[in-house]
């Protein structure tokens, strides 16, 4: 494997499956849960993020996941949580998202599909965001919140030896579950199954404690095949570094802003 | 002196309503003469809104309403320049509330900015004055709240209290303020400013005033997912008597009272005694700083809560980004206008909450104030399992110039010391006007108790507040010449 310049590191790639949960309403108000909709038609003072309004959580979504869950053999958490994932974007009408980080709805759990058992890390619910259009006048863009939202199961696999092809076929088979099941429609062309791959390179004495190696996100590879390339990229080390570099672009982190106010903070606490 | 000067809502309602009708006009019409000298309100109502001919149990009054507590019919900028002409199309759970009883309102009133403060110099309408003494302040962030209801210019108020901010506006200027449980009024419409700590309480000239509108607010809301009740429970009432057991947190009140504050406070105790109460001392034997734990949670919330302003909704639009070097036109745009937008005592807290959230800092800031809370929750609770009620000041002092801490803000925090406590165990507390200093102006004391056990709380500031027989409607100075 040395000869390929990545010094006996094996490829991985783990896959993070959003499921746009077929329920009639969004995740955290009562606004109907519709992908076609005329823009922003299906809104209200919640789904716009307005100051004073609160989310009460779907019973819908939560069942719809659960369904999911005990499908796939998961352990569904007699308590879970949800936590606020900050990014400033124009699609995300509260600059946070509602996700579930550190209590999600379900952990473990697998799918086995022509002999590859593809192992599951969780799944869990969150909210989907806006969608960005062009603007009435060039050079402008306008955002849809139909979408904002919108109730999402995650599905977040434990990373496994990439093999293209099998990925391919275990995805189609996920999809049939999810619209056999009742749980979305399952159609990736328009979005409401959409998946991303983490890529990275584990050293052969680290096979067991993927997370000790580098990783790096591919987003929203919106068909099988998508997926299959993207699992192929390692082998093109400066295409691969590109999307990494992207990727962390989309980072708006607060580290570096936190840093100036240390003195205050030492101040006051 | 016009009666409704100094009138309790209890007094108003022996009135017929066409009296009622009457003095509410007479009210709205001393507002637009006497809030520029005040600055009690952002913005006063007139016609409609102050005097709705709707039937129910507040038919002929109208409250002032806290400029962070959204209604249809009026701007809702939480006193910040970022949310200028900001008109919520939704009337919160509380103002549903009123709306259903025939109140009706009489302004918005001045905050500091989104509820950061305890002075109310922090708005973008300037200070709000404190009728005792213009010179003063009369406390924060519900100064605006506190001093309508003081001066005659509302029958009551709605604030908000995170961390002592309806109880320290009320003892600056001498009213009763109540702060409920947390999650026994419904948030729902509440702008937040920390989620797990904001809770809407009622400012009032008596402790019954307090009650009859906590009846209409407390209850279950589908819209808000923390507020579980209970409603209003006449089974939860008790006669006052003798043998009710109060606890004085001695660790807590410590050395920090002014003289004439510390003098009335252990004065209050002994009338107290004299009902047949029992008051011991104890400590609760605080892990942490109750300010500095309040501080680090609040401001985490508060930069997570505000982060929605962000000028692309509502709110000021952007003008010229800065020069935001290499970083997206979007994020230049953004920063362009929480820079112009948010006052900077609101900047202050949204930086410190972002330090003490940013990856690597989690840990050794936020996660162990929440560790702090919870332990002095735990505290809290315990004790009240012994006790009916612990009793603390409100403030060291009475109400502080204007200005006082325009050189040093962060000397200004510990003026929440006597109330972070309630507010971080989600306990209910009490303001009750005791007396005045040597300076002609208010103190007051505080009753925390169980959760859930306003009745209790009520019924037993109702019988301190007669026995002290002090009412800021009667003692008050300004009004003299009306
Ligand atoms: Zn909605």
């Amino acid at each position: 494997m040395v000869a390929d310049g990545l010094n006996g590191l094996r490829p991985a790639v783990g896959l993070e499956i959003h499921v746009r949960l077929r329920a009639p309403t969004k995740l955290f108000c009562g606004c109907r849960n519709d992908a076609h909709a005329e823009p922003n038609t299906l809104i209200c003072p919640v789904c716009m993020g307005l100051p004073g309004s609160l989310p009460v959580l779907s019973a819908d979504a939560v069942m719809l996941g659960a369904r999911m869950a005990l499908a796939l053999g998961a352990r569904v958490a007699p308590v879970s949580r949800f936590d606020r994932k900050h990014y400033f974007y124009p699609d995300l009408p509260r600059n946070y998202q509602i996700t579930q980080k550190q209590a999600p709805l379900a952990v473990g759990g697998s799918l086995a599909v022509a002999g590859m058992t593809m192992p599951l890390e969780r799944m869990h619910l969150e909210e989907d965001a806006g969608r960005l259009l062009a603007g009435p006048r060039p050079g402008t863009v306008a955002v849809d919140l139909n979408r904002a939202g919108a109730p999402l199961l995650e599905i977040v696999t434990r990373p496994v030896p990439a093999a293209g092809a099998g990925i391919r076929a275990w995805l189609r088979e996920l999809r049939r579950l999810v619209r056999w099941l009742g749980i979305g429609d399952g159609s990736l062309e328009d979005g409401s199954l959409r998946c991303d791959a983490n890529v990275g390179f584990v050293a052969p004495a680290d096979r067991d404690d993927p997370a000790a190696s580098a990783w790096s996100e591919l987003k929203n590879l919106n068909s099988p095949g998508a997926v299959q390339r993207a699992v192929a990229y390692y082998r093109r080390p400066r295409t691969w570094r590109s999307i990494q570099k992207r990727a962390m672009d989309r980072d708006f982190s607060w580290r570096k802003s936190a840093e100036a106010y240390r003195a205050l903070y030492r101040r006051v606490a | 002196m016009s009666w409704w000067r100094a009138a309790t809502v209890v007094e108003a309602l022996r009135r017929p309503l066409r009296e009622r009708r009457e003095a509410t006009a007479a009210m709205a019409r001393a507002c637009v003469r006497e809030n520029p000298a005040l600055g009690c309100y952002t913005h006063v109502l007139a016609g409609d809104a102050a005097a709705p001919l709707v039937a129910g149990p507040l038919a002929g009054l109208a409250a002032a309403i806290k400029a962070n507590i959204c209604g249809v019919g009026w701007p809702n900028d939480c006193a910040s320049r970022i949310l200028t002409d900001y008109h919520s199309p939704f009337d919160s759970t509380a103002v549903t509330a009123l709306r259903e009883a025939g109140c009706g309102f009489l302004g918005l009133a001045n905050m500091d900015e989104f509820g950061m403060g305890s002075s109310c110099e922090y708005s973008n309408y300037g200070p709000v004055r404190n009728p005792w003494n213009r010179e003063r302040t009369a406390g924060g962030s519900s100064g605006g709240s506190a001093a309508a209801v003081a001066a005659g210019l509302a029958w009551f108020a709605l604030g908000s209290d995170t961390g002592g901010s309806v109880r320290l506006p009320a003892h600056c200027c001498g009213i009763v303020g109540l702060k409920p449980t947390y999650g026994r009024v419904s948030r729902y419409g509440l702008v937040p400013f920390a989620s797990s700590l904001d809770v809407i309480g009622v400012l009032a000239r008596s402790v019954a005033d307090a009650r009859l509108v906590f009846r209409l607010l407390a209850g279950p809301d589908p819209r808000d997912a923390t507020c579980a009740g209970p409603a209003w429970s006449a089974d939860r009432e008790e006669a006052p008597g003798a043998g009710w057991r109060l606890a004085v947190p001695r660790d807590l009140v410590g050395g920090a009272l002014a003289p004439v504050a510390a003098k009335d406070f252990e004065h209050n105790l002994i009338r107290c005694r004299q009902l047949g109460w029992i008051v011991d001392d104890m400590d609760i034997g605080f892990a942490a700083d109750p300010v500095r734990t309040y501080l680090v949670i609040a401001a985490a919330e508060a930069s997570s809560n505000l982060a929605r302003y962000d000028g692309s909704l509502y709110g000021i639009a952007p003008g010229n980004p800065d020069t935001g070097g290499d970083d997206p036109p979007y994020l230049r745009a953004v920063r362009e206008v929480r820079s112009r937008g948010f006052g900077p005592e609101v900047q202050r807290r949204l930086m410190l909450g972002a330090y003490v959230l940013a990856a690597g800092h989690r840990d050794r800031f936020y996660h162990r104030a929440c560790a702090a809370r919870r332990d002095l929750a735990a505290r809290m609770t315990a004790a009240l399992r012994r006790y009916d009620a612990l009793v603390l000041p409100t403030a060291a002092g009475g109400a502080w110039p204007l200005g006082a801490y325009r050189h040093d803000p962060v000397a200004m925090y510990p003026a929440d010391r006597f109330t972070v406590p309630a507010s971080l165990a989600g306990l209910p507390a009490l303001t009750l006007p005791t007396g005045l200093d040597d300076e002609g102006l208010p103190l007051s004391i505080q009753l925390v108790g169980a959760a859930r056990s306003e009745e209790k709380l009520l019924a037993m500031a109702e019988a301190l507040e007669q026995e002290l027989a002090f009412r800021a409607g009667k003692e008050a100075p300004w009004w003299r010449t009306d």
